[in-house]
């Protein structure tokens, strides 16, 4: 069988690090890391959830998001989907951060500075939106 | 007793506690069109190339 499926959109075939089962590379991010077009830090108290237009899934380890409004799938790294994973409209930006400081051994500082800018950055793209009432 | 030879650095290595995961910032890795994906779904799933050498001639 020959077909060819989207990354992560159902099923097993999404290669972890980008790219499909395929091999297919897909488009590297420019701007791939928190900080390349990261709006302004956010408030570690912000508690995001999900955006109403993302369709997500965690596909070996990596999270693929459908971004419905631009039309595009966009995958994230291995710390990336940690961070999406736990996203759940209870959790505050400092939790998240916490949770990243202690599972991959940095510092707190560190953490927040990262999370904060990858949680507003995927915001700003509407992947991620406000979750408090 | 156990008759084996020790190694240099074996013992150090046994006792290493387990490393935490390798860490970059959080980040997208890749984004693709949707277009894109179907444009070249379309291609794939042609029967016409498929790689059967009856109908790729």
């Amino acid at each position: 069988m020959s077909t060819r499926r989207p990354a992560g959109t159902r099923g097993p075939g999404a290669a972890p690090g980008g790219g499909d089962a395929q091999g297919r590379p897909g488009a590297r991010h420019p701007a791939a890391t928190a900080g390349g077009d990261a709006p302004a830090a956010l408030d570690p108290g912000a508690v995001p959830r999900v955006g109403s237009r993302c369709a997500w899934q965690v596909v070996a380890g990596e999270a693929v998001l459908l971004d419905v409004d631009r039309r595009r799938i966009v995958g994230l790294n291995p710390v990336g989907s940690f961070v999406f994973g736990l996203v759940d409209g209870t959790h505050t930006v400092r939790d998240l951060a916490g949770a990243v400081a202690a599972h991959f051994g940095i510092s707190e500082d560190r953490a927040l500075a990262d999370v904060s800018g990858f949680v507003g950055m995927l915001r700003a793209r509407g992947l991620l939106e406000d979750g408090r009432p | 007793m156990d008759g084996e030879a020790k190694q240099p650095g074996r013992e150090a290595e046994g006792v290493s506690p387990p490393k935490a995961p390798a860490y970059e910032p959080p980040a997208i890795a890749w984004e693709e069109e949707l277009a894109a994906i179907a444009a070249s779904s379309c291609a794939t799933i042609d029967p016409l190339d498929c790689g059967d050498p009856r109908t790729t001639a």
